[in-house]
């Protein structure tokens, strides 16, 4: 009783948002009240559930059959659902501020609860075709909250560039879907990983081109939406083109929902056949080619959402090589470690493109020159920058230390001694461009858009408080972080028992 | 489960998604006219919902299994939200740029 009361209330507040928009009138920005609201009661439900003794592994569907929707609240939803919620609710708190001067918001917060409807569909998503539909769900409206600000040339380019790409992908995404259904005659979880288990281990190599096609165009379609190489191309112009309070759900989130998808159809089929490291040496040569080029693109930026989203495709990289050390056998540190890095750097993303927004609110730039020695007048959106950025470059006491450690660790325990050395690597490239960002910012003489910069508004400032509060809690007491990882990776081998 | 050596007359079928889908394919990457290359995203949709209804017809036993219409109609629906949001967004392209074609809106670097 979990799943479908966490869904009723989203959706509730999905269809209550434009009735309350339509009476609020012209006071809709109180919307993001309302928003933030309906996210903290599910988030809360799922720990109340949690906190009574509930199972981690419900299932809800309407009959038992190998052809129908089902649901699961299992350990990855779980993780999923908390990093969703708690990103979106801050976001929700961050937008009454940052979109305060916009009009239309009520289109702006109905799109803003589908989203994360979608996305807190697709962690409890158990079969794949409800899978599509929540992902469906998901990409369309964030689609048009990239180009929300259509009065702007650039939202709308990125907006068109990033929906023809991403359109391309979901529907390669739903041929492999359609394919799974032509060869296992189900599209539910545990039938698919039954059924290629027993098909993988014929040993009829011209046969085994069938899965192989089917897994690469899946890894296609979620690779879109998580920008790994060579996909990347349309995020480091969408991400920057978006309002804030979006690019930090989507470098936050979204780009999340590709490796929710790998790490929920395609690694638990492949670990239970005997070609998992076959599997591996794609992502492994990926996860390179990932870190590395993002991360020089990025030394070149002078807009400071764009570094921030070349960084994004960078831990994308590191996710992968979590990844990569699973599928080569690294049952216990794999999973566990892509997934609180997923954790990490959705915290430490989040951060840093609020703590962005709430510069532009005061200053309305995005040019890093333009930024220098905002420490002095703005100590507070730069606090909260330096924070985000010690967390991603790996900072002992935050929590971007903790889940890259458990990563090296995880490719170490693997064997994979060259990912290891690329991911301490390019961790340091990338401290090199934070270090000089944090630098600039507070030991740099002002500017003079500094100087005349306004003040944030009060509800950036909670947003950006709140946030930090909860790095420093995940920083001193990883523990919630580790559990949540470990439990996720545990219900990602249903016939491994690990 | 299919036998996959024998396709029977959903092969034809899947054969035609194929080739819609490589159509559709090539449209959305070489033409340059927005509204081109979403008639391309709509070939390769037609395309994959051809091919669901193909693998429904590939399964054994002698009756057709209603799944794959039921889901061929929701993705067709799906796709409908999608193509709504593309011709919206194309349509705020023209009245900004006064073009559709997509060398002269590059303003960001592609």
């Amino acid at each position: 009783m979990v799943v479908d009361i966490v869904l009723l209330v989203m959706g509730v507040g999905v269809f209550l948002t434009p009735i309350i928009g339509y009476l609020l009138g012209n006071k809709e920005r109180y919307l993001g009240y309302f928003t933030a609201l309906i996210q903290l009661i599910a988030l809360i439900y799922i720990y109340i559930y949690l906190f009574k003794g509930g199972s981690l592994s419900e299932q809800f569907y309407l009959f038992n059959s190998p052809v129908s929707s089902i649901l699961v609240f299992d350990g990855l939803s779980l993780f999923f659902t908390t990093v969703f919620l708690i990103i979106g609710f801050i976001s929700s708190i961050h937008s009454i501020g940052y979109m305060s001067h916009d009009r239309n918001l009520t289109i702006y917060y109905t799109l803003y609860l589908l989203m994360m409807l979608g996305l807190v569909g697709l962690s409890m998503a158990y079969d794949l075709f409800t899978f599509f539909v929540f992902w469906e769900a998901m990409a369309i409206s964030s689609y048009v909250l990239v180009a929300f600000r259509y009065h702007l040339d650039e939202p709308v380019e990125a907006g068109m560039k990033y929906l023809i790409m991403s359109g391309v992908g979901s529907l390669l995404m739903l041929y492999a879907i359609t394919l799974i259904y032509g060869v296992v005659g189900s599209l539910r979880l545990d039938y698919i990983i039954q059924y290629m288990s027993s098909f993988m281990s014929i040993g009829n190599y011209g046969l085994l081109m069938v899965p192989a096609a089917i897994i690469s165009l899946l890894m296609v379609g979620f690779g879109i939406k998580a920008a790994y190489f060579p996909f990347w191309t349309w995020l480091p112009d969408a991400h920057p083109a978006a309002p804030s309070p979006i690019s930090a759900l989507l470098s936050g989130i979204v780009i999340k929902a590709g490796i929710l998808g790998i790490m929920r159809f395609v690694l638990p089929v492949v670990s239970n056949s005997r070609y998992a490291a076959s599997f591996g040496a794609p992502i492994y040569v990926l996860a390179i080619l990932t870190m590395t080029i993002p991360n020089i693109m990025a030394l070149m930026q002078d807009d400071i959402k764009r570094l921030l989203a070349y960084s994004s495709i960078v831990n994308i990289g590191f996710i992968l090589i979590g990844l990569a050390s699973y599928s080569y056998g690294s049952y216990y540190y794999g999973a566990a470690s892509a997934l609180s890095h997923v954790f990490s750097h959705a915290l430490g993303k989040a951060l840093g493109f609020l703590a962005v927004g709430g510069i532009i609110y005061s200053m309305e730039t995005r040019e890093i020159r333009k930024m220098f020695g905002l420490g002095r007048h703005r100590p507070l959106v730069a606090l909260a920058l330096t924070m985000a950025l010690l967390s991603l470059a790996g900072m002992p006491p935050l929590p971007g230390f903790w889940s890259k450690w458990l990563l090296i660790l995880g490719a170490i325990d693997s064997g994979l001694w060259w990912l290891a050395f690329f991911g301490v690597f390019n961790s340091v490239l990338a401290v090199l461009y934070y270090l000089w960002l944090i630098q600039r910012i507070f030991f740099a003489e002002p500017t003079d858009e500094v100087l005349s910069s306004g003040e944030v508004h009060p509800a950036i400032k909670v947003s950006l408080i709140v946030l930090m509060g909860f790095m420093i809690i995940i920083g001193l007491y990883p523990q919630f972080m580790y559990g949540l990882a470990f439990n996720a990776s545990k219900a990602l081998a249903p016939l491994l028992h690990v | 489960m299919i036998d996959l050596m024998n396709l029977g007359s959903g092969g034809a079928l899947m054969l035609t998604s194929v080739i819609l889908i490589g159509i559709g394919l090539f449209a959305v990457i070489t033409r340059r006219n927005l509204i081109r290359i979403i008639i391309g995203l709509e070939v390769i949709a037609t395309g994959v919902n051809i091919n669901f209804i193909a693998m429904s017809l590939l399964k054994q036993g002698t009756v057709v299994d209603p799944t794959a219409h039921a889901l061929t109609i929701i993705s067709i629906v799906l796709d409908g939200a999608l193509v709504g949001v593309a011709l919206a967004l194309t349509l705020v392209v023209y009245r900004k740029f006064g073009t559709l074609d997509t060398d002269e809106i590059r303003k960001l670097r592609w």
